[in-house]
């Protein structure tokens, strides 16, 4: 997810002229689900959502269209993307959701009530409240809703697939790519490594950004594990659920239950098992050898991870954990913002 | 009496509520994170409950010198959660068992800026943050708060799981 203020400036005129097509705007959804309400449902259908749309190419006015690809900058290619406007009128909502594709949002509107909920890379919870101008890049498969509304009407221009700056790559990142020997312009390239684990293979996927070609995040608790893959352009999360059951002489232990959408047979299965399950020996001061599947560097991680949820949390929790690995120096890198 | 419920979400005013929020505020070092229910798609939801401890007897026993509606509910099965600025309870489905009962959540603390939001089969209701106010449900819904802008707030919660055994509840 990326976020950036004051992207555009004239937030007000948008939403002025498309106040003046209220009438033009299609409600949403069109009629009332035929189905039962399910509390437990996923929610990737949106029949249960309420807010009222202007789509470019469709129902949107030729002026109004003009004067949003003037704002935002759009190309004719990204004319070819489907953009809307999304009006929310006071009550209006969507409801918990996530997307299979990332997805641009830019807000027109601005109010201390509302915003939209979404989680952010480390899986944590945050509320973007509305500012104008703002822009908002989402993640694949991020769940994400918008209360309903308590202030004025919001809008926000919603675009499918996001609208990505093409700002020209600077003299010494090309000057390094030449170094380098490979064009950070292409497309990420699968490569592997012994980084992550002795005797296994991780993928890791080379990125534009220049500082990181793999991040991954780790979000264990005794009950489950995430790792998280990211590029720079998609994510791929890789839950990791356990089950967790009590032992009759009380002990608690986590068993493997299901690793989606890992498979078995995936390289990257037996590393994540044994990191976690090691850390938890470690934290809890229990004998523990480290697997020989494990790099050096992961388990001084390990070591790193015990000492900090000893002197924070006296009990383990890399919920929020970010763990990075740096391509020039194969440096790991522990980042979380509440220790 | 739940039985009178014909509205699928009735919110009224309920009090004196300030010994309990008291009571709560005083032991608020006995709120742990809680790591067991609460998530969302195997996500956990950021807030801290009261845990088994003197001050959860003492909250129960001021929460029980009130009239609030235990009539399908053991004490002992009431939740009480504390959320501080940017703790949120994330999407948390509820259908009643037995069939007849109800979901009630006290509010004990006052955020201008923050709702409750059960979504049932007829929409989605947005329910401000007041101390004092008592909302049940008596339709299978998906509830959440947050997160939060208020400094510290209390809800006390029954009709749900205590014991972390229940599915996930997203």
């Amino acid at each position: 997810m990326k976020i950036q203020s004051n992207k555009f400036e004239n937030a007000e005129e948008i939403v002025a002229k498309a106040e003046s097509y209220a009438s033009l705007f299609m409600d949403y959804p069109e009629s009332p689900p035929e189905r039962l309400f399910n509390p437990y449902r996923d929610t990737y259908d949106q029949q249960d959502d309420q807010f009222h749309v202007l789509r470019m190419g469709y129902n949107m006015p030729d002026d109004l269209t003009e004067l949003i690809v003037e704002s935002l900058g759009l190309s004719e290619k990204d004319r070819e993307k489907d953009i809307r406007i999304n009006r929310y009128d006071p009550g209006d909502y969507l409801q918990p959701r996530r997307d299979e594709r990332r997805k641009g949002i830019f807000v027109l509107t601005t109010s201390v009530h509302d915003g939209l909920t979404i989680a952010d890379e480390a899986g944590r919870f945050k509320r973007i409240t509305d500012a104008a101008g703002t822009y908002i890049i989402t993640s694949r498969e991020t769940w994400h809703w918008v209360d309903p509304v308590r202030g004025g009407t919001r809008y926000v221009i919603v675009t499918d697939p996001p609208i990505i700056d093409r700002a020209p790559p600077k003299e010494d990142d090309r000057r390094q790519a030449s170094r380098d020997g490979r064009d950070r312009r292409a497309a990420p390239r699968p490569r592997t490594t012994g980084i992550l684990a002795k005797g296994s293979t991780a993928v890791i996927y080379e990125t534009e950004a220049p500082e990181i070609v793999l991040k991954t995040c780790w979000r264990t608790d005794p009950y489950d594990t995430f790792l998280k893959v990211v590029d720079q352009t998609e994510s791929r999360h890789l839950p990791v659920i356990h089950r967790a059951a009590t032992n009759p002489d009380g002990r608690q232990w986590v068993e493997l239950e299901r690793l989606w959408p890992l498979g078995e047979d995936d390289p990257l299965w037996p590393v994540v098992n044994a990191f976690a399950n090691y850390c938890y020996a470690v934290a809890d001061r229990r004998p523990a050898e480290a697997p020989d599947i494990l790099s050096e560097e992961l388990v001084e991680l390990a070591k790193v991870l015990a000492q900090k949820s000893r002197r924070h949390h006296h009990s383990l929790d890399l919920s929020f954990a970010n763990i990075m690995v740096r391509p020039d120096t194969d440096e790991i890198v522990v980042i979380d913002p509440y220790w | 009496m739940l039985k009178t419920i014909e509205k699928p979400v009735v919110v009224r005013e309920f009090g004196p509520v300030e010994p309990i929020a008291a009571q709560l505020r005083a032991g608020h070092r006995a709120f742990k994170r809680d790591r067991t229910g609460h998530r969302f798609e195997g996500v956990p939801s950021r807030l801290t409950v009261l845990t088994e401890s003197r001050e959860r007897q003492t909250a129960l026993a001021a929460l029980a010198a009130t009239d609030y509606p235990f009539e399908e509910h053991l004490p002992n099965t009431i939740r009480f959660f504390r959320f501080t600025a940017g703790e949120y309870l994330l999407p948390t489905a509820w259908r009643a068992q037995p069939e007849e009962s109800a979901l009630h959540i006290l509010m004990l603390g006052h955020g201008p800026d923050d709702a409750l939001i059960v979504s049932l089969e007829s929409g989605v209701q947005s329910i401000p943050v007041k101390n004092g106010k008592l909302i049940s449900v008596s339709r299978p819904c998906r509830f959440w708060l947050g997160p939060v802008f208020a400094e510290e707030i209390f809800i006390a919660v029954s009709g749900i799981a205590m014991d972390g055994t229940e599915r996930d509840m997203g």
